[in-house]
């Protein structure tokens, strides 16, 4: 096949990140995908072989996301944490019983360039009062030594 | 910057002869947008600029590029959009994808407590995980992986175009292209 110069190319990104031959079951969210393949994703995305990359989620090519080491530092952090710090549950309704969250992608999540989900009912629960504390003194540390420095009226 | 907003044209350039109207307006949203960014980008840069003139470099990435931007002669308009592009391009993008994962969390509770229990072997209460630990978590690791991989921020990227003419030997004519 011929590409002539000048023709848009859009990346299918979703497509690839969904294909059966290479993610079993992959409308299914599971770690397991990635056994094993713990380098960063800027590494994966310069390998000469496409088939050892994690995903597209930063496209490729000249133009992949200049933020892309950012990026997953910045995503590692935060999710570790979050899984750190929280217990995550679904919601649940007016009797108690469990809300089903809505994951399909046309139904649960916006439409457009880029996507993200809907608001959705969750519970989001502190794992212990000490964890608090941890973060509570994190946040003071992170305030004076950190953010003191930046503040201000924009 | 709202990117879920990118004017159709930006993709399929001959949109443009079609009336603004039946794409919401990409116009004049386009345009109020960009008065948005102006004014807050704008903003902003001036922040740090008066922060530096009362208490100089604070080591941030503008006042690196303002530090030597007797060099860079970046004027008033690209220095705002070189921060606010920067700031705006790593906010709303990888907020989607966390917000993807405790989604994705309300249903799968076992992968969260194995992720915990990861975790609950390498950090302790006193302390939250930092960026030494990556090597040490290589579960957390691999489901960042799969946030991205799951629901993706941008599922489409953006469109690139081919600066040459290509020929891809192993594809043949196949429904993997919309030509």
């Amino acid at each position: 096949m011929f590409i002539p110069k000048g023709t848009s190319i859009i990346i299918n990104g979703w497509g690839m990140h969904h294909d059966k031959n290479r993610f079993k079951n992959p409308e299914v969210f599971d770690p397991d995908h990635f056994k094993g393949q713990t380098a960063l994703a800027a590494e994966l995305a310069a390998a000469s072989d496409y088939n050892s990359r994690d995903h597209y989620g930063y496209g490729a090519g000249r133009r992949i996301c200049p933020g892309i080491h950012l990026a997953e530092r910045n995503l590692f952090l935060g999710i570790a944490k979050l899984i750190w710090a929280f217990d995550i549950l679904p919601g649940l309704d007016a009797q108690g019983n469990t809300i089903e969250p809505d994951l399909d992608p046309r139904t649960g999540y916006c439409e457009g360039f880029l996507v993200c989900a809907n608001d959705f009912p969750c519970r989001i629960k502190l794992r212990s009062p000490a964890r608090r504390d941890t973060i509570m003194k994190e946040y003071e540390k992170a305030q004076v030594e950190v953010f003191s420095q930046f503040e201000g009226d924009i | 910057m709202e990117p879920g907003n990118t004017p159709p044209v930006d993709i399929y350039p001959f949109l443009h002869l079609v009336p603004q109207r039946f794409f919401g307006n990409w116009v004049s949203r386009a345009k109020d947008v960009s008065s948005e960014m102006n004014k807050l980008y704008g903003r902003m840069t001036v922040h740090v600029q008066e922060r530096r003139r009362k208490s100089g470099s604070k080591g941030s990435f503008m006042d690196i590029v303002l530090d030597q931007n007797e060099k860079l002669q970046l004027n008033q308009h690209q220095l705002s959009f070189l921060g606010g592009v920067l700031m705006e391009g790593g906010s709303d993008t990888s907020s989607a994808i966390i917000i993807g994962f405790i989604h994705a969390m309300t249903k799968w509770g076992d992968v969260l407590k194995k992720a915990q229990a990861e975790v609950d072997s390498v950090v302790g209460e006193d302390r939250t995980p930092i960026w030494s630990d990556y090597k040490n978590l290589p579960y957390i690791a691999a489901t960042v992986k799969e946030a991205m991989r799951w629901r993706p921020a941008t599922p489409t990227a953006f469109p690139h175009q081919a600066a040459e003419g290509i020929l891809l030997p192993s594809f043949t004519a196949s429904s993997r292209f919309i030509p």
